[in-house]
């Protein structure tokens, strides 16, 4: 598990990449910070998710990915602030001794919906109602909208990633209706997973990938100007 | 699968941000607080992605989708699924076009075939075995004809949407030109207008210049034959219709006073012009005065042109008078 956080396998809170532009929502002053993670707390955050650390690893970084899909459906444009901010939180709940007695995601979500509130709340930060924050238009950057640019990067990203995966990723996502239910099941069955199985591994991949070409885009964008 | 379908239904209108407040923290509760359940929603969203990137939404979700997302962080999801489908469609193009490449479900398939072939070689003996074996065969092959006709009609399939696809992003590529191009020519036409009217006013400022400003007309007379007529003697001025002024230019033989004055006058002696102050221009020839009187001052007939000395003390003394006739044509 130490390899895994030191390879950067797993984004401990505070190593985030701040993808969405911060000029709407600013995080500073919006949140109460009370006080840095410290690594006893975020271990004890881990082993609350599974005793085995590599699972403990893919946990973590799962409930991550879940907070960060909960802010974004809720508009927020620094999903990625306020999930690690939530698992701080979180972390420290846990290295105080505070009984979780429902499981841990469902107990992060209601972290997150006061992380979110706090936002909302903070005199900082233009005050909307949640229910607003969808309509709320980005301010768009140029390369958000280039449609080369992410073919590019897409094709770049796809370099990096196993054979394997390149051959499930674009098997997974072929044909339609039917068809594609049909060749995910074959695909399933060819690689001795179930099918929700063959879910997780796609959609693990398409995320890897779109971070990946997220940040090319972004990072070739820059170069360009 | 109504259940389902109703599930789906709910996870849609959730993603495009359509569910009341209290069905959007039940919903979250559900799929968010349950990390087996949030595959599902997962799985919602990359279908709703994939078909908006594939143009597979009806025009009423796709109002929809764009709506919610758009105009909403999530539109990098939106970006990189678009790529993610042409490159998965590009790949499947590739496939099929080169089948020897077509993978290894094929080769396994073979492979598999092969071991069946193989425990047909050596079967065990029996006339029970060799009807089951024939009904095999025949079961066989009804099934791999019908699996080459299904991946026939497949790829067929495949195909036809491949090519809608492609028809669908020529026609919307082609609407975009065409408006590209309307845009242009409507820049064009207002930047011809604009470009026409600086032209006109160009013109017209130049118009003054440009346009024959009638010259005119000159009239000279010696002091002498201002004397000597004694205004009996008629001579005569022909000013064109669109003279605006006749120009009056007198030699003077001597230069005494300090300033002159010309009047123009009827026959019965009304003063219809004056112009005092005068004072002469040394030219080689001698000492002239040059007055301009306005060619609508001027009667059609005689008129009486009266010149005078200014006297420093600013009294006229006459210098002497001619008969001007007029004709105008």
């Amino acid at each position: 598990m130490a390899i895994a956080i030191l390879l950067g396998r797993v984004r401990a809170p505070g190593r985030v990449e701040v993808i969405w532009p911060m000029s709407v929502y600013s995080m500073e002053g919006a949140l109460g910070k009370e006080r840095e993670l410290t690594p006893k707390a975020f271990t004890h955050l881990l082993a609350k998710l599974d005793p085995d650390p590599e699972m403990a690893g893919e946990k973590y970084e799962k409930l991550r990915r879940v907070l960060i899909k909960f802010f974004e459906c809720r508009g927020s444009f620094i999903s990625d602030e306020l999930a690690d901010e939530t698992l701080n939180r979180l972390a420290r709940k846990i290295d105080e001794g505070e009984e979780i007695e429902k499981n841990v995601f469902a107990f992060s979500l209601g972290i997150a919906r006061f992380v979110l509130l706090e936002t909302l709340k903070s005199p900082d930060n233009r005050r909307v109602e949640i229910k607003e924050m969808a309509t709320i238009a980005a301010v768009s950057e140029p390369w958000e909208e280039d449609d080369d640019l992410w073919m590019v990067c897409l094709r770049e990203c796809m370099r990096g990633v196993s054979e394997e995966n390149r051959e499930l990723i674009i098997e997974y996502y072929q044909d339609e209706g039917r068809a594609r239910i049909d060749e995910r099941k074959m695909l399933a069955a060819r690689l001795g997973i179930s099918l929700n199985a063959l879910f997780s591994r796609a959609r693990r991949t398409r995320d890897k990938l779109e971070e990946c070409v997220t940040r090319c885009a972004k990072r070739k964008s820059k170069r360009a100007s | 699968m109504e259940l389902i379908n109703g599930q789906e239904d709910l996870i849609k209108r959730y993603l495009l941000g359509e569910l009341s407040a209290a069905e959007q923290t039940a919903l979250e509760d559900e799929y968010f607080g349950d990390e087996s359940k949030y595959d599902r929603l997962c799985k919602a969203e990359d279908e709703l992605l994939d078909r908006y990137a594939r143009d597979y939404l009806s025009e009423a979700d796709r109002e929809r989708f764009e709506r919610s997302y758009l105009k909403n962080p999530r539109r990098r999801h939106v970006m990189f699924a678009r790529a993610l489908a042409q490159i998965v469609d590009e790949n499947m193009a590739a496939r099929r076009a080169a089948p020897q490449t077509a993978g290894r479900e094929r080769i396994e398939r073979h492979g598999a075939r092969l071991s069946w072939l193989s425990s047909l070689a050596h079967p065990p003996h029996g006339p029970r075995f060799a009807l089951s074996i024939a009904a095999a065969l025949l079961i066989g092959l009804g099934g791999a004809w019908l699996v080459i006709e299904t991946s026939r009609l497949r790829a067929q399939l495949a195909e036809a949407l491949r090519e809608g696809e492609t028809q669908r992003r020529l026609a919307r590529t082609q609407a975009q030109r065409v408006g590209d191009l309307e845009a242009q020519y409507r820049r064009l036409a207002e930047e011809r207008e604009r470009l026409q009217a600086q032209l006109e006013a160009v013109k017209e400022k130049a118009s003054p210049t440009s346009r024959a400003t009638p010259a005119p007309v000159l009239f000279a007379l010696s002091i002498r034959a201002l004397r000597d007529s004694g205004g009996q003697e008629a001579r005569e001025l022909i000013i064109p219709r669109d003279a605006e002024e006749a120009r009056l230019r007198i030699n003077l033989a001597d230069h005494v006073f300090p300033s002159y004055q010309v009047m123009l006058l009827t026959t019965d002696g009304k003063e219809v012009f004056v112009r005092k102050g005068l004072r002469p221009q040394a030219t080689r020839k001698g000492d002239v005065l040059i007055v301009s009187i306005p060619a609508r001052k001027f009667a059609s007939g005689d008129n009486v042109l009266a010149f005078g000395g200014i006297s420093a003390a600013g009294e006229v003394e006459t210098l002497g008078k001619a008969i001007v006739k007029v004709r105008r044509r």
